[in-house]
């Protein structure tokens, strides 16, 4: 061998961009981790003030529609105090406006996407898709996750609100980041209300409190935490109520109906008063249940919505009570996660208007009175860990990528009822799954009566540690609508999977696509 | 003076070592031969041990180490007992596409990695093209590369990417001199491209 000192020499510069570039890369990648912000750091519980989000108000009304104009858009806010966190907000706030509207009017929202090409730290085109949830909405308005609109561009949703009054809420639903975007802060309420639900004397108006959970974590700096624990969930050590870690309320000595939502990503809750007092729930994530429903504690996973009427005449005023959290099985907890927020009693008036429960509140809705004797067939759904992927009997959405948006997991004719059964065969994680378009009625869990607090119309169903929950449901809609699991982190890799409801003619999911705005930005 | 010409007949033309040059082994492997050959060995193993894991990522890709691993290992021993003379060139040219290939995977990924291959760090996969969607619309992590389709450097790729350089360079001193000048001046060419792509990334 007789290498020359030239030979040598181009040797060394191959050699060295071969061993040291991949190398630079591994590293520049490993420090570039953020690093999260001490507990030392973090605002105290119950120090700082409830806030309620903004009501959205339409830019536009006519006889039959409201329309609304929302934009989404990048801010800066004062989560964690002395710190500024980038967030995304819809018309920039977290979380978003809540949307108040009478059942039979339709809504027209143009949803506008002025996020950043890309996100700061975690380098996606945050593209979205807006879905509201617990609508009956046509496939091409029920944010379909692959029906995307990037920044720059604008879709118009259209909402017929037929369905009985409820909470629903909107929330992105874009493929593959539905978790980063909802995180960071793309969620908000949207009230139903019909004949019904405002002739009863439950709580009205301000007594009327939408409680929008989630938690998050944060870095030094004040941006997100991100860490989706090898995308097995993400969960934070700051539990937020509308935004805000751990606030605290003041409370007049009257009856109060909250609209708890689940708005965590990952993380579920097991409620509970710490005066041991009841939850009187009244409605669940489809509407008023037939009958109120007393409970101590109940679960609520992740996009479950129950409104609770909690009764605080039965305290003195000054007292203080704390809604809690005994975390269900597999949350990662940290110090204060077992803390909500803080109701203090005040002696203020208040309008003694609408200030009970009474013993019947929706008793005919036609969806709790379905059994598993209506239904033309049963189906089955696997929530299966597989090869490293969240799968639907053993499918993902990358599986309905691929045929081309053919797959289906059910095929049910218009007006068909069904029951399907939902099985966890695993102990290491809990699905809470979301069936889109329908409102179904939950039969039993492990072959025993559902717990009393779902005892009403649910879209969403908490599927435990090897439970095997049956649902039964009657189609009504047309086309192609997703089910998953709305632990984001799983929905995003790649617990989604979707059915088809045949009817005569049916419209694809993607044809109305968003468009793009025009170039001075005025819509 | 070799026998043929003290015998009277037409010298052979014959390398810088004095081999015939049409022969397709050397008569006594050189230790440089041999050393290529056990490090070509090591690489060899190390594509057979990653295989499996590629196989379950993706077929092809596990096939592509498959075959690798066997050529890898084939070469090493053609090495060793001094018989891959004549495959000497295709030996240089495909440990050299090899390393590229790697620091391509390291650096900014490979262009062609399945729809459905799970990448390190977690179980999701490459991404499938979105329609309408700019990029692939997948979040990276801090700290993690789930989502990308660039592989973090681990010791398997240190210890193979090592042994295959310093075989390369013990190859690259087995050739003749008019082929070693061609062939080094193509990885120096090669080199050079790596080094201003990685510079325009990192500083403009």
């Amino acid at each position: 061998m007789s290498l020359s000192r030239r030979d040598l020499l181009k040797l060394g510069v191959v050699g060295g961009a071969a061993l040291a570039l991949p190398l630079e890369r591994t590293v520049r990648a490993g420090t570039s981790t953020q690093s999260r912000l001490a507990s030392s750091r973090l605002p105290k519980p119950f120090t700082l003030p409830f806030r309620v989000p903004p009501v959205l108000q339409p830019s536009r009304v006519d006889s039959t529609t409201d329309y609304y104009k929302v934009y989404m858009k990048p801010i800066m806010a004062d989560v964690v105090p002395g710190l500024k966190t980038p967030l995304w907000g819809y018309n920039g706030s977290v979380p978003g406006p809540t949307v108040k509207v009478a059942q039979g009017r339709r809504t027209v929202m143009r949803q506008v996407n002025n996020l950043p090409a890309t996100h700061p730290l975690l380098r996606y085109t945050p593209w979205t898709s807006v879905h509201l949830h617990g609508s009956p909405s046509a496939p091409e308005y029920d944010g379909y996750a692959s029906d995307i609109t990037n920044p720059g561009q604008y879709k118009d949703y259209v909402y017929p609100n037929t369905p009985t009054a409820r909470t629903l809420w909107y929330h992105d639903h874009g493929l593959h980041h539905t978790a980063e975007n909802v995180l960071m802060g793309l969620a908000a309420q949207y009230h139903l209300t019909d004949p019904l639900e405002q002739s009863l004397p439950i709580p009205h108006g301000e007594f009327d409190v939408p409680l929008i959970v989630s938690d998050a974590m944060f870095a030094t700096d004040g941006q997100l935490y991100f860490d989706n624990h090898d995308e097995s969930g993400m969960f934070g050590d700051v539990v937020l109520v509308n935004g805000v870690p751990w606030p605290v309320m003041k409370v007049k000595r009257r009856r109060y109906r909250f609209r708890l939502l689940n708005a965590s990503i990952s993380r579920s809750y097991r409620w509970s008063l710490d005066s041991g007092d009841p939850f009187v729930v009244i409605a669940t994530d489809g509407g008023l249940m037939p009958e109120p429903q007393r409970v101590k504690s109940f679960r609520q996973g992740m996009a479950e919505r129950y409104e609770v009427v909690v009764d605080f005449s039965r305290y003195p005023v000054g007292r203080r009570v704390v809604l809690g959290n005994s975390s269900p099985k597999n949350n990662i907890d940290y110090d204060n996660t077992n803390k909500v927020m803080a109701f203090d009693v005040v002696g203020d008036d208040f309008d003694p208007a609408d200030n009970a429960v009474p013993d019947q509140l929706n008793p005919t809705n036609p969806v709790m009175a379905l059994t598993a004797g209506d239904a033309v067939r049963t189906r089955r759904l696997d929530l299966v860990r597989k090869n490293s992927q969240w799968t639907i009997n053993g499918h993902t959405w990358d599986d309905v990528v691929r045929s081309r948006f053919a797959l289906v997991e059910a095929n049910p004719a218009e007006g068909d009822v069904e029951v399907w059964e939902i099985r966890n065969s695993s102990g290491g994680w809990f699905h809470p799954v979301h069936i889109h378009l329908v409102d179904f009625r939950v039969l039993d869990r492990n072959g025993v009566a559902p717990m009393a607090h779902e005892l009403g119309p649910k879209d969403v169903v908490y599927v435990g540690e090897n439970e095997t929950v049956r649902v039964v449901m009657r189609f009504e809609g047309r086309g192609k609508y997703m089910i998953h699991c709305h632990n984001l982190v799983h929905e995003d890799h790649d617990m989604m999977s979707q059915f088809e409801v045949v009817a005569g003619e049916s419209t694809d999911p993607m044809s109305d696509p968003c468009r793009s705005l025009p170039e001075d930005g005025e819509l | 003076m070799t026998a043929t010409a003290r015998e009277g007949l037409p010298a052979a033309a014959v390398d810088d070592e004095g081999e015939p040059l049409r022969a397709h082994r050397w008569r006594t492997p050189s230790v440089e031969a041999r050393t290529a050959g056990a490090l070509l060995g090591v690489a060899g193993l190390v594509h057979v041990v990653v295989t499996p894991e590629h196989v379950d990522e993706w077929a092809p890709a596990g096939v592509f180490f498959a075959v690798v691993a066997t050529a890898q290992l084939w070469l090493g021993q053609a090495l060793w007992r001094g018989t891959a003379k004549r495959v000497l060139p295709a030996a240089v040219l495909s440990t050299a596409g090899l390393i590229a290939l790697y620091v391509v995977s390291r650096t900014v990924g490979l262009p062609f990695h399945s729809d459905g291959a799970a990448v390190s760090g977690g179980g999701h996969h490459g991404p499938l093209l979105v329609p309408g969607g700019h990029g692939n619309g997948m979040p990276v992590i801090p700290g993690s590369e789930g989502g990308s389709t660039v592989e973090p450097v681990g010791l398997l790729d240190a210890v193979c990417v090592t042994a295959e350089f310093a075989a390369l360079a013990l190859l690259v001193g087995l050739m003749a001199v008019a082929q070693r000048r061609s062939v080094t001046n193509l990885l120096l060419a090669v080199g050079v491209c790596g080094w201003v792509a990685w510079a325009a990334v990192r500083f403009t």
